[in-house]
């Protein structure tokens, strides 16, 4: 489970409601730290999310399909399970020991409390499972 | 005791075979002996999940009408072959595209057609009387194609050096991000479970033998390019393996996603990984006691990949064990190690082998031809700017 702070600015024709109904269905839980929306007017949030890693990942998709620009507050990286092929490159470069191979099943694991932000994993895996929160906001 | 392919392959129709992955071999070697192996099992399933530039496959697109003879060809953006027959090509894995460079190339292309995904096709010609076509461009999947057999000159690299940088400068190589003043070591082998470390002389693994290719059936179609057949006897006693390697060829419609995935290292280029399986018949002794041997009895040298040179010097000689405990000794420095290659990949495409000779889906294939056991690496000696 990880945690993040979003901030939202929705264009005018938005209104909040379906949006965290939206993201509540998709797994995460919310926690409203601010919210200033009124019809007609662009509407600010500012959000806690917590989920897994996939579905916050799917959560900020899902926010940019709808014309909502984010700005991450808490930032760190993001890994892909279904992109990740368990090779073990990322660790190499990881000086956090965030990044460690299970060295009984092989594969990587992934310890985000103990990430140091530095970001040498994203350039360093080769099947670009890893993206920066930014990068995936882009 | 020895046993032939075709009666081992009796057994697998019989549904009588006893098949282990290369692991559970030496698993059991090491509690009841090589000898007592021999006799109650059949076939040994070794595997690999690596970054194998030198993949490929070749395409037939059928022709157009008019027809076109094409010879400039792109696949989303990435060039291929224009110099076969008019609709044939060959796509390299290692290609970058045009507008997106390392980031999506010729293995992106293999990655996408095998998932299903649409491509788009663009090819030119100047035009020829029997060819009067000139530009195609057309969206394609592989169910399309008349064939799409991925042929790869040099996979399954028996042993391969791990890599450390002895400069004071970060290095970003085909052996991944290598960090200054040896920093870091990568090491790209699957050890105890690699097919060719399992068959190091080459016994059973021929050409003709059937393999697992990306998921689907594939075969050893000749010696690897650049393979060489080097055993040096340690004084332990215990050999060590330089790297052989095999040509190998497999239809694209019979794989899956899932045991293939095209990369990109930074800095370096595009590149394919390939998950192959290897069934080796448990065929004697001799052969049984090749098949035990584990990840503390396998070796590779570590090298400075920081200097450029064919010619690297060897830093250390090192076991599979030792690199998988996660750091190595080198001159008293304790240096962190990190595997390139899917050990956890190879163990589900080796557990998948078994699986299928278990249940007499796959049956063995006798070679048609011998590996020739001589092969020696040369270099290239011109002038290089
Ligand atoms: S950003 Fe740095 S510390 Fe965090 S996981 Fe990646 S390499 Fe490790
Ligand atoms: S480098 Fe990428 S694919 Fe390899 S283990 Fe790390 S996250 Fe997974």
């Amino acid at each position: 489970m990880s945690k993040m702070k979003l901030g939202l600015l929705f264009p005018p024709e938005h209104t909040e409601e379906p949006i965290i109904t939206k993201l509540v269905k998709q797994g995460l839980s919310l926690n409203i730290l601010k919210a200033s929306i009124s019809q007609g007017n662009k509407g600010k949030m500012i959000l806690e999310v917590t989920g897994t890693d996939d579905d916050i990942a799917k959560g900020i998709d899902y926010l940019e399909g709808q014309d909502i620009s984010i700005k991450v507050y808490t930032n760190s990286v993001i890994r892909y399970e279904e992109k990740c092929m368990h090779c073990g490159a990322c660790t190499a470069v990881c000086p956090s020991g965030a990044l460690v191979m299970n060295t009984g099943s092989w594969e990587l694991e992934f310890d985000m409390d103990k990430c140091v932000l530095c970001g040498h994993c994203i350039s360093a895996c080769p099947a670009r499972a890893i993206k920066n929160f930014e990068e995936v906001l882009r | 005791m020895a046993k032939t392919i075709s009666e081992i392959n009796e057994k697998i129709k019989q549904g009588k075979a006893v098949v282990f992955t290369a692991e559970q071999a030496v698993a059991m070697a090491a509690e009841q002996g090589v000898a007592e192996c021999a006799k109650k099992i059949d076939v040994v399933t070794a595997a690999t999940f690596g970054a194998m530039c030198s993949s490929g496959a070749m395409l037939n697109f059928g022709h157009t009408d008019p027809p076109i003879r094409m010879g400039e060809i792109t696949l989303n953006d990435v060039s291929a072959y224009g110099g076969l027959a008019a609709v044939d090509t060959y796509i390299g894995a290692t290609q970058p595209s045009k507008h997106k460079g390392i980031e999506y190339g010729g293995a992106h292309v293999i990655e996408d057609l095998i998932a299903g995904k649409e491509i788009e096709l663009h090819a030119t010609s100047d035009g020829t009387d029997c060819y009067t076509g000139e530009e195609v461009r057309t969206k394609l999947t592989l169910s399309d194609l008349n064939q799409a057999y991925m042929f790869n000159p040099r996979n399954a690299y028996q042993n391969y050096s791990a890599a450390t940088n002895a400069t004071d400068t970060l290095k970003r190589t085909y052996m991944g991000t290598l960090l200054p003043n040896m920093g870091n070591i990568t090491y790209s082998t699957s050890g105890e479970m690699s097919p060719l470390l399992k068959d190091p002389k080459l016994r059973t693994i021929g050409i003709g033998t059937k393999i697992l290719l990306c998921g689907g059936e594939g075969y050893v179609a000749f010696e690897g390019t650049q393979a060489v057949n080097k055993a040096s006897e340690l004084d332990n006693g215990d050999m060590h393996y330089a790297g052989y390697t095999l040509s190998v060829i497999g239809d694209l419609k019979g794989m899956s996603s899932e045991y293939i995935k095209a990369a990109t290292f930074e800095g370096y280029g595009t590149t394919l990984y390939v998950g192959m399986g290897v069934p080796i018949p448990v065929i004697d002794e001799d052969m049984m006691a090749d098949l035990a041997v584990d990840n503390a009895h396998l070796y590779t040298h570590v090298q400075d990949y920081g200097v450029s040179t064919s010619a690297r010097e060897n830093i250390k000689r090192v076991s599979y064990a030792q690199l998988r405990s996660g750091q190595v000794d080198i001159g008293g420095k304790k240096v962190k190690t990190a595997p390139l290659s899917s050990l956890f990949k190879a163990r589900k495409i080796a557990v998948e082998l078994q699986g299928k000779i278990l249940s007499g889906e796959f049956i063995m294939t006798q070679p048609v031809a011998t590996l020739p056991y001589n092969a020696q690496f040369k270099g290239l000696n011109a002038e290089v700017k």
